[in-house]
């Protein structure tokens, strides 16, 4: 089956940029690696579109990580999020803190943690996420169990004050 | 059964195990507390990560995001070798070709050309701006060329206008847009078009003055010898940022052309290697090359040697010719 680029775009656009938002804390570098991998798809069409774009989009992230070109961004995650973000659940000041606190969790996790938990939070199956970040799809379960855990433990240490490692 | 490892509790929580093995799992913790408890402690984990990653929210809702913009419509068919061309092909809004004989580059002659530091205009972010974003310029002595004013109307060929899911799935060369002052200019444009399978906007220019304020006031020649050509190519970033690539074509005494390409250098435009990928995307479309990036494989007629820089003022230059790496390092020389 051929790859269909509109079709694509329109099933997968806004989950990738929302993923990639929340990984990097940026709306306009979202749009940009989204928009990079979707080109690249246009370039060279995947079979199994969903996990190659994530993939390619989170190993963007992670190039961009390496060269270092990008680590000032990371202050911008600790300023209040404001205009860019759409609540969740909560309301009100307390959101942004918390939005904010989970960012900062976020940070204390391994690349591999943070991916697989905005990956599933995308709906991916266990299948899905074990093409995307090149696991063996028996590890999955393991993976996101450790990842879930590490992601509340970071969470709770934050309580009662900013977290040293700011 | 033995005791389930966490994975294996956590596949169950997400719905992911087979149902052979959740029945065992199943009949296992029927017969073991202990287990029930992981299993209830794994659950309470997983709601809350669950619930603080959702916390995270969405980013604020842009109109249209889910429809396939125009920059990657107009994507490269399968099999073009550049990866960098994926976007850069996709976004050229103006082209502008001037044959100028004896006027161009004169630079006695040419009262309004500046060298590096002299500029017309300050530089300001409004002359990098693309042309079609509405930036009218004022009329000056001597250029005979302008921006024509419903450029911005054709800029984009109408893939809409073509039937269904075909628009989007079509890598198609579009139409020759673009209202060219001369039959010559136009029909230059249309086979450029043709050969490199995008919407090119073609606005005849004959003077330095629009690559000039393209490159935010200043520009980089050779000395020694007159332009023969000028050409502005603006690219669209991913980010939504212009930038404007100017091609100076030259002839050496022989005849043989030089070309010196030069566009301002961002991160982002390295890193996707902007002006030489412009340069190999029209080298390929002329010579038809299907292979990867390969610098031999070029069409007759355009120079072999190229050399590549960064100046001091931050603009990235790449100069071709028909020249050994010698005689290129003294061309390089010689442009200020």
């Amino acid at each position: 089956m051929t790859f269909d680029l509109a079709s694509a775009y329109r099933s997968y656009h806004g989950s990738l940029v929302r993923m990639l938002w929340r990984r990097t804390g940026d709306r306009d570098r979202a749009e940009d690696l989204a928009h990079e991998a979707f080109a690249r798809a246009a370039a060279s069409p995947p079979v199994n579109p969903r996990p190659w774009l994530f993939a390619v989009a989170l190993n963007l992230v992670r190039e961009e990580g390496r060269r270092g070109a990008i680590r000032s961004r990371r202050l911008q995650l600790y300023r209040a999020e404001g205009p860019q973000a759409v609540p969740g659940p909560d309301e009100g000041v307390e959101r942004e803190e918390r939005v904010a606190r989970v960012r900062r969790a976020l940070l204390h996790l391994a690349d591999r943690d943070r991916e697989i938990l905005l990956l599933k939070a995308e709906g991916f199956s266990y299948d899905e996420i074990a093409e995307t970040l090149g696991l063996a799809r028996g590890a999955v379960g393991t993976t996101l169990s450790r990842a879930r855990k590490k992601l509340v433990e970071a969470y709770h240490r934050q309580e009662g004050g900013r977290d040293a490692a700011s | 059964m033995r005791h389930p490892d966490d994975g294996l509790l956590e596949e169950q929580l997400d719905g992911e195990l087979a149902e052979d093995a959740a029945r065992d799992l199943e009949a296992h913790l029927a017969a073991c507390p202990a287990c029930r408890e992981r299993l209830e402690a794994a659950r309470a984990l997983r709601a809350e990560a669950d619930d603080l990653v959702a916390a995270l929210g969405e980013p604020a809702p842009r109109p249209a995001a889910d429809d396939l913009p125009d920059s990657l419509r107009r994507a490269p068919r399968r099999g073009m070798p550049w990866r960098a061309v994926a976007w850069a092909a996709s976004v050229v809004l103006a082209v502008g070709v001037g044959y100028a004989g004896g006027t161009m580059g004169r630079r006695q002659g040419e009262a309004t050309a500046p060298r590096v530091g002299t500029p017309t205009e300050p530089p300001s972010v409004a002359a990098t701006e693309p042309p079609a974003a509405g930036s009218d310029r004022e009329p000056r002595a001597g250029a005979v060329a302008r921006p024509q004013a419903d450029a911005a109307e054709v800029r984009r060929p109408d893939l809409a206008a073509e039937p269904g899911a075909d628009a989007a799935n079509r890598f198609a060369k579009a139409a020759p847009v673009g209202p060219p002052a001369s039959p010559s200019v136009a029909q230059k444009a249309a086979e450029r078009e043709e050969q490199a399978g995008f919407a090119l906007e073609s606005r005849p220019a004959v003077s330095l003055d629009p690559a000039i304020r393209a490159l935010g006031g200043s520009i980089r020649l050779l000395d020694g010898l007159s332009a023969t050509r000028v050409e502005v190519t603006w690219l669209r970033m991913p980010s939504g940022d212009s930038a404007a690539v100017v091609e100076l074509t030259y002839a050496d005494p022989a005849g043989h052309p030089i070309v010196l390409r030069q566009s301002r250098t961002t991160p982002l435009a390295e890193a996707l290697g902007a002006a030489d990928a412009l340069g190999r995307r029209r080298d390929a479309a002329q010579a038809i090359a299907p292979a990867a990036e390969a610098p031999n494989r070029r069409a007759a007629d355009l120079p072999d040697g190229e050399v590549s820089w960064v100046d001091a003022a931050g603009f990235r230059l790449v100069l071709r010719a028909d020249a050994d790496a010698d005689s290129l390092a003294k061309l390089r020389a010689r442009v200020r």
